[in-house]
């Protein structure tokens, strides 16, 4: 009788801390938004590297715990907490820039430097999302985590979000990468309505052929300059610059592929997965959650409106046979090499044999410099 | 030669920058004094005293043992902070506590001398003559405490330290009329000095730009700024480089010109081994972009040996590190 009143009282216990009794809706809803994230991975292509990581992530982090046990992303010690303190100390994306410098080649800027003002204008969309969210009520620290939404790049966004608002790195980072993958989606409909068809087939003229001395100058110089001038955004702009001279030194080529290839995948993971488990119900289903994605989905909007009417503008100064194709301005924002292609894509729609994508490497790769400088410029006034 | 005395400079531009960026005793400060303790903190064993808290401005950990402390210049070396202990290690913007109480035998960080009718503090580094800090304490009553508005920064009486930082000296600077410090009525022994509420620099912008224009104009002048001077520095260096390619196209052309017309007998038809050179090695790379063996990312086409796919062994001459070329 005893044996079995214990046993009784033990497997109460042990339903107590199952998922199944501490399961609210929330819960539910977040772990069925992680596995639409996995769908559209698998199904539809949309940024598998980040998407499959968050939404497996979204699953892990909405699993319903009991309190105290440790092993929760926001319970200290735990391993979950551990990874986390990553994106909460910002150490994983400088490591993702160094990546990204490695991986980089900013030849089709260095041949045609103009495209650098295409990148700075496209930062434009970061401001008017900081204008929007100070509208809506957010602090000045937390608009500028949200309006970095719109440089489109997410390391940046985890990296500026942990610093100013800790708090809503989950729906940033969640609607920088989410947004990331719509760039498709997004931004066609505002190239077309701002370009007559007469810019869209613009041809531009082929890039030169640009030196390794040039190459090697690029990062060292870009560093100099940006760092002096914002030394906020030394963590960024240093691992971006210094992974770029990594490749193109041409004397540490293993180096250059260590960063680019397996360091880069191991924090992709560790970044993908930690963010996703950090988006847990009672703090990712929140008003101020659906109002960050409004803003993140108008600071894109904006940042393509910008991109696209500052080539337009530069036009105006340039002599026949120097013009720029409008459908490159897009690419300012920093989603690489995404918006690029849907440059080319758009470049191809209105004339098949108009190959745009080098031309629009210059200015996405000036867009990730851009959105690094604002990043520093926002952890500067606002930190 | 060349070569010893590039190595010697380079080793000299080592040690002089290790030396530039090392953490040393000019970071440490007196940061607040207290004379007079009747109801605040207490000592290990449970006892007021006075106390002395040193900050460590410095934005890495600064070891503060064999520091001497005195209220004599004539004796710079009247009491020393014990070494051999890890509580000396002063992390980053933290704070140091001395118990002057004149009894050094009751615990490890209690000073030999008290505070009572001191007019004057002096922070000795571990030489014992390097001056880093001193204060000037006035008449103090019961519970009150000396100390800065702002941990570490005011007015600093040796000047010697200055050279280490210029961002420092303009803190100072600021403070300079009435030296930052200020009877405190409320002490503070380990922790900040500023106990009233500071407005963050994200209430300031509030307060100062509630729209968001300015933030907007500013940032997205520093971002055109920046990515200006790179497009300025960028043509100029594009535009050399230009000028230099032409100069070497138009050196190789001329040779190539008279092996061209070498090679072309003179009735304008290609010998058939040169057709068949040009064939053979089309052939052989005929992969494309695919192979792997052409660098398609900066618009040129070239046909590299892949040396290390191709290499056996998984060629260990060619991936260890060569030696450097001075």
């Amino acid at each position: 009788m005893i044996l079995e009143s214990n046993l009784v009282a033990n497997l109460k216990q042990f339903i107590q801390y199952t998922g199944f009794a501490n399961a609210t809706f929330g819960h539910i809803v977040m772990i069925l938004i992680g596995l639409v994230f996995i769908y559209l991975a698998i199904k539809k292509d949309w940024e598998p590297l980040l998407l499959i990581p968050i939404g497996f992530g979204m699953i892990i982090g909405n699993i319903p715990l009991f309190p105290g046990m440790q092993v929760g992303i926001y319970e200290d010690g735990s391993v979950l907490n551990i990874l986390y303190q990553g994106v909460r100390r910002g150490f994983y994306p400088p490591l993702i820039f160094l990546g990204i410098g490695a991986m980089t080649d900013f030849s089709a800027l260095i041949s045609n430097p103009k495209l650098l003002l295409v990148g700075a204008a496209a930062q434009f969309g970061i401001f008017a999302a900081y204008a929007g969210a100070l509208a809506l009520g957010f602090t000045p620290a937390e608009a500028g985590a949200i309006g970095i939404i719109g440089g489109a790049d997410g390391p940046t966004a985890i990296f500026l979000s942990g610093k100013l608002a800790p708090d809503l790195i989950g729906a940033i980072s969640v609607s920088a990468y989410s947004y990331m993958a719509l760039v498709p989606v997004i931004q066609p409909p505002v190239m077309r309505l701002l370009t007559t068809k007469k810019e869209r087939l613009i041809r531009m003229a082929a890039p030169r052929p640009v030196s390794q001395k040039e190459k090697i100058i690029f990062p060292i110089v870009g560093f100099l300059i940006t760092a002096f001038i914002v030394p906020s955004g030394i963590p960024l702009l240093g691992m971006l610059f210094f992974g770029n001279l990594l490749k193109e030194s041409g004397v540490t080529r293993r180096l250059a592929e260590t960063a680019r290839g397996p360091l880069n995948d191991i924090v992709v993971i560790l970044i993908g997965i930690t963010v996703g488990c950090s988006t847990q119900a009672d703090k990712f289903l929140q008003g101020k959650s659906i109002m960050i994605f409004g803003l993140g989905a108008a600071s894109f909007i904006v940042a393509t409106f910008a991109g696209v009417l500052f080539c337009k503008i530069l036009n105006l100064f340039l002599k026949e046979g120097k013009k720029i194709n409008p459908l490159i301005g897009n690419s300012g924002v920093s989603a690489v090499p995404d918006s690029a292609r849907v440059s080319y894509v758009q470049g191809l729609k209105y004339d098949p044999t108009n190959f745009l994508l080098m031309h629009a490497m210059g200015p996405n790769v000036a867009g990730v410099i851009g959105s690094a400088v604002a990043a520093g410029i926002l952890l500067g006034f606002l930190s | 030669m060349k070569k010893i005395l590039s190595v010697f400079t380079l080793a000299c531009l080592l040690l002089l920058s290790s030396g530039a960026f090392a953490q040393s005793p000019v970071d440490i400060r007196i940061n607040e004094v207290q004379v007079s303790n009747v109801t605040g903190a207490q000592d290990e064993n449970g006892d007021r005293c006075g106390w002395v808290e040193l900050f460590n401005t410095a934005f890495g950990m600064v070891d503060v043992a064999g520091f001497y402390l005195t209220d004599d210049k004539a004796n710079p070396t009247k009491y020393m902070i014990p070494k051999g202990n890890t509580a000396t290690q002063v992390p980053l913007r933290k704070y140091f506590i001395l118990y002057a109480d004149g009894q050094p035998r009751k615990g490890v960080f209690h000073m030999n001398f008290t505070l009572d009718g001191v007019k004057n503090l002096y922070l000795y580094s571990t030489d014992g003559e390097t001056l880093l800090d001193e204060i000037e304490i006035p008449e103090l009553g019961p519970d009150q405490s000396f100390g800065r508005y702002f941990d570490g920064e005011g007015k600093h009486e040796p000047v010697n330290w200055s050279k280490k930082s210029a961002r420092k000296s303009a803190v100072d600077a600021k403070v300079a009329e009435d030296g930052g410090f200020s009877i405190l009525d409320h002490p503070t022994p380990g922790s900040t000095n500023v106990t009233s509420k500071v407005e963050t620099k994200s209430e300031k912008m509030k307060a100062m730009d509630p729209w968001g224009g300015i933030l907007a104009v500013t940032a997205m002048g520093v971002v055109f700024l920046c990515l200006i001077i790179l497009y300025l520095i960028f043509r100029s260096i594009g535009k050399r480089a230009i000028r230099k390619q032409e100069e070497e196209k138009a050196a190789k052309s001329a040779p190539a010109t008279a092996a061209k017309a070498a090679a072309i007998p003179s009735d304008g038809t290609i010998n058939e081994e040169i057709i068949a050179a040009i064939a053979i090695a089309c052939h052989l790379y005929q992969g494309g972009v695919d192979s792997g063996i052409h660098d398609v990312e900066s618009n040129v086409l070239t046909f590299n040996q892949d040396l290390l796919r191709n290499s056996p062994w998984g060629a260990r001459t060619l991936t260890i590190k060569q030696d450097p070329r001075i």
